[in-house]
């Protein structure tokens, strides 16, 4: 199948709720009131995924400033998720796809995560080029297992402006 | 006469003149006073004082004034056309009519006086006079092309189609040929066509389209006028050959397929309730091979793949059209759908295959996400709308179970899909569960707090569900922040919302605010009426004369209009509840703040309020006063002092009403007028009659609601035989009437007694619901002792026809027809056929 009816939105205040309620469907963790109200707010970023107009999937994300361990700022997922009958269409694909193109245009270095251990869903960020890192044993406080791994994913700087402009020269 | 005046004297006038025209009340008050102060007889002076007055807004003052300078003037032309603005301006139009009447007869060279004449005679359709003022105002100025015009529209308006065609040939005969050319003499050679067509004569009319056909700029309007005529003149052969060419240039033009069937003597099958096996097999057959054509030829469109769904009788054929046109829009996810197969629901045979088609969809996309019988893989959402089609399929066919079923299924498969919400809204709303309506749309609003459609409905369905507080608040977040809700609503003319609040105060006994949000929806009305006032001016300088008279003859049908027809049936209502003292059944969901009634306070600010003081004149232009509190609020956040104050925020003037059936009587009438095939209506006229004691009255909707009802239609069994019962009561009722009304009894029973009648007619729809009802109802007005068997009668809630709606009405109306222990038998008896149906629940006191 094709992803030609999908199209990538933000997120606002008005349609904040219809990420909760995709969050709530998909995810084993409920997240409250101020989370969803520090994505609005800058050193966050969301994006919803459109089918048809109607929104099927979300990524959130922190953005993580540059620390001692990294000299540049990163990107932290805290919830991706694509409701049930649209998955393997590849809309959570474009989701990171779209997370790399932001952290390259921003010079970021690396998008990582965590993911529960046993979960499906580490067979698929592998695909996305993710690796794991390490094991972080009890992690979750409220869900089985607890244990979870930490994911990553390097942002090499391509050097797309330069290509750009060289071509057009 | 008032001596001459000095060159100096005159600037001053001009200069008081200038000050009105630009609206600046305050300061050329002050000027014409002291002007007045050296030449206290002027004339001119002392009008323009009465005028400046009138626009302070002290409206008593300014008619005190103008009518002593008519005293001592009364042959001032001057003084009575003043006269006739204040009447004007304060809407009595009559005698601002009779004003301006008196100031031409002293004063026969002035065209203002005629032309503000004539304003005032088109909108009161006074059109003899009318027409007197045109010639008059020809006679001054033959070369004024408004007057030419105002003459062909009087005429016209009148029937005189001879005449308006003779006057407007001369017309064109005086016109500069210059002026005959593009849109201008396009519209007018249209409009000439238009008056040929009215008068018959459809050779000329053809002649002329075929001849201007080159300076004719709306070519799309000729052509279809050209075929239409031929039509009318039975040529229907060329008349076909003309539509299928105008198809070529839009095939999804409906209007256009209807008129190849009407040439084709095909009756228009898309209407509601149209009984397709009345279509003969010659029609059929022709109907499919000419969609089979246009299908061949216009593959994508899908008007073209819709009609045939309505007229094919075939099973097989229909399945395969209904397949094909389906699959189309569930690919594609067009929510539609089932708006768009809606009409084929009076045929059981279609019901059923759509019902099988749909069932065999989900089965095979849930199984190899695939249409039935095809290979290509559709995308998950075509399940959600297939999901989303069968729960509006069996709500319609009432099925509230299997309904519920494949909507939930369907949030469980998208639950951030609003369109789902909206449909479960729709299905609690059909089963009578508002206040399950008003959460599911409350829902889908919270998921997208942009969408202004989700925003006013949840409003309505707040104020449905008797919760006028949240209503506001959800309003609150779309309407301008520092408007009052009723200044909001009143000035943007929001009249569902008015509707709804004076229902939901109706409902709860609030008689006082329901007649006031009621009474907003009739004064919008009137300012549509008004509207006509900015178009006569305006109309001559495009000559769109055809749109002119549609737009005329629309005016005069304006009270036809829903949002007026409804409204004023509940102000009949609610006068009839307050005249009975009705029996109040809902409360409020939340309590109102009580609002004091504000003590009228002047404008606070007194520097330079010129800008604030041009209220009058704004409330005649609606769209700049709307317009200008836009901008004046984004400027300045809070300009209340442009917001007049509420001065009967609980509407407690309409309670003051001496007698509730004068304004009635008042609604009554203008509801007969324009709707007189309305059931409704008549029901309503015969109970305001009944209580006058106008039985012929009462008589005349009788016998309309047998025309449009059946002699055995429940609403004219009850209203006639309560006349019967009432008039024979009444010892001062007129032999006549008696007579009349024996006359019509006896037609109907066949000299049985009325109590025997009624029974037999119980007897006979004993499997109806609203016809046991009004047999009980009757059998408890003539035979008392009768009692229990007739409240038998009405408790049965058994067989068909029942609708929790109606049975609501019913049982407000047991109250006071029959008495409150046995309202409350029917309340427990409707709880138990209506379950879902909140409105039956017990109340909470």
């Amino acid at each position: 199948m094709a992803v030609k009816n999908v199209e990538l939105g933000d997120l606002t205040n008005k349609n904040i709720n219809q990420l909760k309620l995709l969050n709530s469907t998909i995810l084993p963790i409920s997240y409250d009131e101020k989370f969803y109200l520090n994505l609005l707010t800058n050193g966050f970023m969301t994006k919803l995924a459109f089918f048809n107009d109607v929104v099927v999937g979300a990524v959130s994300c922190r953005i993580d400033p540059p620390s001692d361990g990294c000299e540049t700022s990163s990107l932290y997922i805290m919830t991706l998720g694509v409701l049930a009958p649209y998955r393997n269409l590849g809309i959570g694909k474009k989701l990171i796809e779209h997370l790399d193109t932001y952290c390259k245009s921003n010079k970021f270095s690396k998008i990582f995560l965590h993911v529960q251990v046993g979960s499906e869903a580490i067979e698929w960020y592998k695909k996305q080029n993710f690796q794991t890192e390490s094991l972080i044993t009890n992690y979750y406080r409220h869900i089985e297992p607890a244990d979870c791994y930490s994911m990553s994913k390097t942002i090499t700087p391509t050097t797309t402006t330069e290509t750009n402009t060289t071509t057009s020269k | 006469m008032a001596p001459t005046l000095s060159s100096k004297d005159q600037n001053a006038l001009k200069n008081i003149a200038k000050l009105f025209d630009d609206k600046k009340y305050k300061k050329g008050l002050k000027t014409c006073e002291t002007f007045l102060k050296t030449h206290p007889e002027n004339v001119d002076a002392l009008c323009f004082k009465a005028l400046l007055v009138y626009h302070l807004e002290k409206r008593d003052e300014a008619f005190d004034l103008a009518k002593n300078i008519i005293k001592s003037n009364m042959s001032s032309s001057v003084a009575w056309h003043t006269y006739g603005f204040l009447y004007r301006s304060d809407k009595n139009y009559a005698e601002a009519s009779k004003c301006f009447k008196n100031a031409h007869k002293f004063n026969k060279e002035s065209t203002q006086i005629l032309r503000d004449l004539s304003n005032i005679q088109l909108y009161q359709r006074d059109l003899q006079g009318l027409k007197e003022t045109y010639t008059a105002l020809l006679q001054l100025g033959a070369t004024q092309k408004a007057y030419w015009v105002g003459l062909i529209i009087t005429n016209h308006l009148m029937g005189n189609k001879k005449t308006a065609l003779h006057v407007l040939d001369e017309f064109l005969n005086v016109m500069e040929e210059k002026e005959k050319t593009g849109l201008k003499g396009s519209e007018l050679t249209l409009y000439r066509c238009m008056l040929l067509t009215e008068l018959g004569e459809y050779d000329k009319a053809i002649e002329m389209l075929v001849k201007e056909e080159k300076n004719i700029l709306d070519k799309l309007w000729a052509k279809q006028k050209h075929g239409e005529i031929l039509i009318l003149k039975n040529n229907k052969q060329d008349a076909e050959k003309i539509f299928r060419e105008l198809l070529k240039l839009n095939s999804d033009n409906l209007t256009i397929h209807k008129k190849i069937w009407e040439c084709r003597g095909i009756p228009d099958f898309t209407k509601d309730n149209f009984d397709h096996s009345t279509l003969t097999e010659e029609q059929i057959k022709f109907l499919t091979s000419f969609y089979k054509d246009l299908n061949n030829t216009y593959p994508k469109s899908l008007l073209i793949q819709k009609v045939p769904l309505m007229f094919t009788q075939d099973r097989e054929q229909f399945t395969q059209f209904l397949s094909k046109y389906i699959n189309h829009f569930l690919a594609k996810g067009i929510p539609s759908l089932f708006n768009n197969l809606k009409g084929l629901y009076n045929n059981a045979t279609k019901v059923e295959i759509i019902e099988n088609t749909f069932k065999a969809t989900l089965e095979s996309l849930e199984k190899k996400s695939t249409f039935p019988n095809q290979e290509e893989q559709q995308s998950p959402s075509s399940v959600l709308w297939t999901l989303y089609y069968l729960a509006q399929h069996f709500d319609k066919l009432n099925n509230y179970e299997q309904s519920l079923s494949y909507i939930d299924q369907g949030i469980k498969h998208t639950p951030t899909c609003l369109d789902l919400y909206i449909i479960k809204a729709k299905l609690f709303k059909h089963q009578g569960n508002i206040s399950g309506a008003f959460q599911e749309y409350n829902r889908a609003r919270q998921l997208d707090l942009a969408d202004r459609y989700l925003n006013t409905k949840t409003v309505k369905y707040a104020l449905r569900n008797d919760d006028p507080v949240t209503a506001e608040e959800i309003y609150s977040l779309i309407k301008d922040e520092s408007q009052p809700l009723w200044y909001n609503i009143g000035e943007f003319q929001v009249m569902w919302y008015e509707k709804e609040l004076g229902s939901a105060y109706l409902r709860a006994g609030n008689y006082g605010k329901a007649l006031k949000a009621f009474y907003l929806v009739d004064k919008h009305f009137t300012e549509f009426m008004e509207d006509q006032f900015d178009f006569h001016n305006h109309i001559t300088k495009k000559m769109t004369l055809r749109s002119y008279i549609e737009f005329l003859r629309w005016e005069d049908g304006v009270f036809q209009n829903k949002p007026f027809t409804d409204s004023a049936k509940l102000l009949v209502q609610s006068y009839l509840h307050l005249k009975n003292n009705s029996h109040v059944l809902n409360k409020l969901k939340r309590e109102e703040p009580i609002v004091a009634t504000p003590v009228v306070s002047t404008t606070a600010s007194s520097a330079d309020d010129d800008d604030e003081d041009d209220k009058p004149a704004a409330n005649t232009n609606k769209k700049a006063a709307a317009n200008k509190n836009k901008s004046e609020t984004a400027a300045t956040p809070a300009p209340s002092a442009a917001i007049p104050p509420d001065t009967d925020p609980n509407g407690e003037k309409y309670l003051k009403e001496e007698n509730y059936l004068v304004p009635a009587t008042k609604f009554i009438e203008q509801l007969l007028k324009f709707t007189p095939t309305d059931v409704q209506v008549h029901a309503l006229a015969c109970q305001v009659f009944l209580q006058e004691k106008k039985y012929l009255l009462v008589l005349k909707s009788v016998l309309k609601l047998k025309e449009l009802g059946g002699v055995e239609g429940p609403l004219y069994h009850q209203y006639l035989i309560t006349l019967l019962h009432t008039a024979q009561a009444d010892k001062e009722c007129s032999e006549l009437i008696l007579k009349a009304l024996e006359k019509e009894k006896n037609a109907l029973t066949g000299g049985a007694s009325l109590a025997e009648y009624n029974q037999q007619f119980a007897n006979k729809h004993k499997d109806s619901v609203p016809h046991k009802y009004v047999a009980g109802l009757m059998m408890n007005l003539i035979s008392p002792a009768d009692k229990s068997k007739a409240t038998e009668l009405i408790l049965d809630l058994q067989g068909s026809g029942a609708h929790w709606e109606q049975s609501f009405n019913n049982y407000q109306s047991l109250h006071s027809a029959f008495d409150s222990t046995v309202a409350e038998q029917y309340r427990q008896q409707c709880e138990k056929r209506f379950p879902r149906a909140n409105c039956f629940a017990p109340k909470q006191e």
